[in-house]
């Protein structure tokens, strides 16, 4: 019974990953098989020079996302869920409106914020903050000036930031609802147990709660790496502003258009590709080694 | 150590549903209590009130000379052992037991002192370093209570502790826990809805059906003189026979009818029961237990007056007795346990269970009679349920 998934799973995912890893080494346009040629490592050479500036600055950017939906939105998310985990009043409500963000596309979330949020003349924010006259508007999408510069030439862009916002906003209704089901399946008795041992609420947190969570908190870190690395719809649906590349965009940049050039996508994808599974691998390993210990 | 007082604890749910009803119990410094019933009773619901675990909605909760009924879990000087033992499963066994000592900041040395001693006690030194996972059902008991005792609490609460394991290991643990308790001298409720147990273990036996405390006595007492139907087939067990009957009398000469039976009653044991004189030519319901019955070819010498004619229905042999099932033509009585199989077929008949000597020869179908010893019958009100005294 498993075979018929596997095969198709095989088919579908293993098989093109490992072709367009292939084709990582070797120069195509993507529509004549016949003018298919071997490049050896000429294009991932290619990006580490000639497109130097846009491969660094979409890696950076990916790690932009990952320090802040590791710094901010998970946490966030795990905070909320030991909050609603209490059985507030109207817990079902917050739940639906914190999930809410995680069932809309992430393009439906970018339009949203372009519209809503970040529109210079009638975004809530520059309403807010009384600057909608043409005079002395805030380009939210647009400004790619430095909020944190780390070189002259790569830093953190302020569009990017506000990019980032909506990613987190959606990324906290996630964590959220993926933590709440591990809180839900605590003993509550340990809880109690622990509540009659004489422990405060950050004590049965910290030292009964959170131990017992650790298969819960193996998913939401893999997720949190994998979202942060795997950005591009949002940033796609606002047209990629100067400032925001991303590793995924590349991918699609350099295999679309007139000058396609499917090797040079395929060696972008084939590097997502090995921080994904590198960090996971590197992850789920150690986590199973102190378990063993 | 502390005397414990709950003085008419109600627990009231939001939702409206009564759990316990104006619960009073008083337990002397050191004394071991058990509450037991059938499930639903309330038993657990009043443990976790005195725990702090639940809010309690009426009455005062006196440990000591405190009040605590708004007191914190922590701050109430108790200990529980919990059902499923409520380990924590990425602790060992050692910081188990230590962590009320940690959470208290006692110093590590003393700590690891108060451990040794612990586990020493229940003989757990060679698993200290190891897993709650990895551990037996008895040994995480041995855990649980390790924990419990370590911080040598004023009260210890036992929600049903020794109901997850199996039978053997069960009456060996009862025992344990009985001696360590008795060795501690530390003041203990216990829960159970085993009435093995209850009987067992307890200084005292509450007995609560429906949020309602029955009867508060020793265990013998319990047995021998039931303040109602219930805790009459509640405790002992086989449960006690009970079935409707008539006391009449004839002069000096009393007698009880159930059905077609006819049984005599002792002038001295009617005197011994003023009440019953009031109840005379009136339906009342009769109860005799499964061990005053016997084999009547067993006692040649018992009075001819006091025997039941029966067919014999099932026969168990367990080796030090044999139990008889058989029928007598009078209307059954409901106890009002729910935990209790219904009985199955028509309530014109009573199902009763009879104790015999492994000795006795009867087989299945043969027509038998049996002897009953009358005065350790119980008579109790057919409306009230009352026992008639």
């Amino acid at each position: 019974m498993v075979g018929i998934p596997t095969f198709l799973h095989v088919m579908l995912i293993w098989v093109p990953a490992i072709l367009s890893i292939g084709l990582s080494f070797t120069n195509w346009n993507g529509f004549k098989l016949s003018k298919i040629s071997w490049r050896g490592i000429g294009n991932y050479k290619q990006i580490v020079t000639v497109f130097e500036k846009d491969f660094y600055e979409a890696l950076l950017n990916n790690l932009w996302v990952l320090v802040f939906l590791f710094l901010f939105a998970t946490p966030m998310g795990m905070f909320i869920a030991y909050l609603l985990d209490k059985n507030l009043k109207g817990t079902a409500i917050y739940q639906s409106l914190l999930y809410f963000p995680v069932v809309l596309s992430l393009a439906v979330v970018g339009f949203i914020w372009k519209s809503v949020i970040y529109s210079p003349r009638q975004g809530v924010l520059n309403t807010l903050l009384g600057r909608t006259d043409p005079g002395n508007q805030i380009d939210w999408l647009g400004n790619s000036d430095f909020v944190i510069g780390l070189t002259e030439n790569y830093g953190l862009s302020r569009n990017f930031l506000a990019l980032i916002a909506p990613m987190m906003w959606q990324h906290v209704g996630y964590i959220m609802v993926l933590y709440l089901a591990g809180l839900k399946s605590v003993d509550p008795s340990l809880r109690e147990a622990a509540a009659i041992d004489g422990a405060g609420e950050w004590q049965t947190f910290r030292r009964i709660i959170a131990p017992s969570l650790r298969p819960v908190n193996v998913v939401i870190m893999v997720i949190t790496v994998i979202t942060g690395l795997r950005v591009y719809d949002i940033i796609d649906v606002l047209n990629n502003p100067i400032g925001t590349n991303v590793l995924s965009l590349l991918v699609t940049e350099s295999t679309s258009g007139e000058s396609s050039n499917v090797g040079r996508g395929s060696a972008y994808a084939a590097i997502l590709l090995a921080l994904c599974f590198g960090f996971v691998i590197w992850y789920l390993r150690s986590t199973f080694k102190e378990d063993d210990a | 150590m502390a005397d414990v007082q709950l003085e008419k604890i109600n627990k009231i749910y939001p939702n409206g549903f009564h759990a316990v009803h104006d619960l009073t119990l008083d337990l002397a410094d050191g004394e071991f209590l058990v509450l037991v019933g059938p499930s639903g009773c309330g038993k657990s619901t009043a443990l976790r009130m005195v725990a702090g675990l639940e809010e309690i909605s009426g009455g005062d909760l006196m440990i000591g000379d405190r009040r605590v009924n708004d007191v914190e879990p922590r701050d109430r000087d108790i200990a529980m052992v919990f059902q499923n033992y409520a380990l924590y499963p990425q602790m060992s066994v050692r910081d188990n037991i230590g962590f009320p000592l940690r959470l208290k900041k006692v110093e590590k040395k003393a700590r690891k002192q108060q451990e040794n001693q612990a586990a020493g006690i229940l003989e757990l030194m060679e698993q200290m370093d190891k897993k709650p996972a990895t551990l037996s059902g008895g040994q995480r008991q041995r855990v649980a209570m390790g924990r419990a005792i370590v911080r040598r609490p004023s009260l210890f609460l036992m929600d049903e502790p020794l109901s997850n394991l199996d039978a053997k290991l069960r009456v060996q643990m009862r025992a344990e826990i009985s001696g360590i308790q008795r060795d501690l001298g530390v003041t203990t409720i216990y829960v159970t809805h085993d009435q093995v147990e209850a009987m067992t273990m307890g200084d005292r036996v509450a007995v609560l059906k429906d949020g309602h405390l029955q009867q508060v006595s020793d265990p013998e007492t319990l047995y021998a003189e039931p303040a109602n139907v219930f805790v009459a087939a509640f405790i002992g067990s086989p449960s006690m026979n009970l079935t409707e009957g008539v006391v009449s009398a004839d002069g000096d000469n009393y007698k009880v009818t159930m059905g077609d039976q006819t049984v005599g009653l002792s002038a001295s044991f009617v005197e011994s029961r003023p009440a019953l004189s009031g109840y005379l030519d009136k339906p009342v319901i009769v109860g005799f237990r499964p061990e005053d019955l016997e084999d009547a070819a067993l006692m040649p010498g018992h009075p001819a007056d006091q025997r039941l004619k029966a067919t014999v229905g099932i026969r168990e042999a367990l080796g030090a007795e044999t139990l008889i099932h058989f029928s007598i033509n009078s209307t059954a009585v409901d106890s009002g346990d729910p935990d209790a199989l219904d009985e199955l077929g028509d309530d014109s008949e009573t199902r009763c269970t009879a104790r015999f000597s492994p000795k006795t020869k009867v087989k299945r179908g043969e027509e038998i009679d049996i002897s009953i010893v009358s005065d350790a019958m119980h008579f109790f009100d057919r409306q009230t349920h009352l026992a008639i005294r």
